[in-house]
């Protein structure tokens, strides 16, 4: 189901990085990706990936600050796949030495679950979560059917 | 997560999705009802980061002593995250701690089923979907 690459879409967003606006946000991404001839399984994962990028800078980027700092979302499309850039400006701290407390790391794993493609970054400069999801194929934990064999990719053409 | 008033935007992303009418911030509704030794908890709405601390406390308040099974109905949730499902799992964790039969029910379309089943929440507590 290719895009139609005459209609690539480009969004920016900043909003502060609080919890209130991340309703805020995964309703303007539904709306987005309404637009496009996605099947709805597909959108939903997009925006559930899009809520714990944004949920993981909301709750542990700015953390050390009074106020909360901003949370970019840039999304595009080109002919085949679907990218989305969560980005924050806080500083990145490790996790705290195992074992974990309870709620942290899910978000991340849920991401990876859903998403062909997460790459995330951190230095100082902040976080910056990068999504890619083609939409001719279904999400990762959806794609190995034990009669399909490995997954074939293009060496390097789909992970970024 | 059905959207009727937002629209793409442009290539400029002038279609200021922050001026719509939706409320300010995630939503819920949390009702028990109580059938004998059961109890029914239905959430609607949905939950994120920004709610789930209250839509726990919500769903503990309507858990007595001496139940003997508890079903949670998310069949009208619109939406969970990681937050909310960390509700799911620990539910299910003191559930059995007590002895206490516990079900969640999902509708079959949508994020909600998708994400317990993502997230594996069945481990935790039973996951049904609604016919």
């Amino acid at each position: 189901m290719p895009l139609r690459s005459d209609r690539a879409e480009y969004v920016h967003l900043t909003m502060p990085a609080n919890p209130e606006n991340l309703y805020r946000l995964r309703h303007a991404m539904a709306g987005y990706l309404g637009a496009l001839p996605l099947e709805p399984d597909r959108r939903d994962e997009i925006v559930l990936a899009v809520g714990e990028a944004a949920a993981n800078a909301v709750e542990h980027a700015y953390t050390d600050e009074p106020e909360p700092g901003p949370l970019e979302v840039t999304f595009w499309t080109d002919s085949d796949a679907i990218w989305v850039e969560v980005r924050d400006h806080g500083r990145w701290r490790e996790p705290p030495p195992a074992p974990r407390a309870p709620g942290q790391g899910l978000g991340i794993v849920l991401m990876r679950r859903l998403i062909d493609c997460v790459l995330i970054q951190h230095d100082h400069r902040g976080t910056n979560v990068l999504l890619r999801h083609p939409v001719d194929r279904p999400a990762p934990d959806r794609a190995q059917e034990p009669s399909a064999g490995p997954r074939r990719r293009t060496a390097g053409a789909h992970r970024v | 997560m059905d959207e009727g008033p937002l629209r793409p935007a442009g290539g400029d992303g002038s279609s200021a999705p922050w001026s719509t009418p939706h409320p300010a911030a995630a939503q819920t509704a949390v009702t028990v009802e109580r059938r004998s030794d059961a109890v029914l908890i239905a959430v609607t709405g949905e939950i994120d980061l920004a709610n789930s601390d209250i839509v726990e406390q919500e769903i503990a308040e309507g858990l007595e002593v001496g139940v003997g099974a508890v079903t949670v109905d998310l069949t009208g949730l619109g939406y969970i995250d990681s937050a909310g499902l960390w509700i799911l799992f620990r539910l299910g964790a003191s559930l059995t701690a007590a002895g206490i039969t516990g079900e969640v029910v999902v509708a079959a379309d949508g994020a909600v089923r998708r994400m317990a089943e993502t997230a594996g929440v069945s481990a935790a507590i039973a996951v049904r979907t609604a016919t």
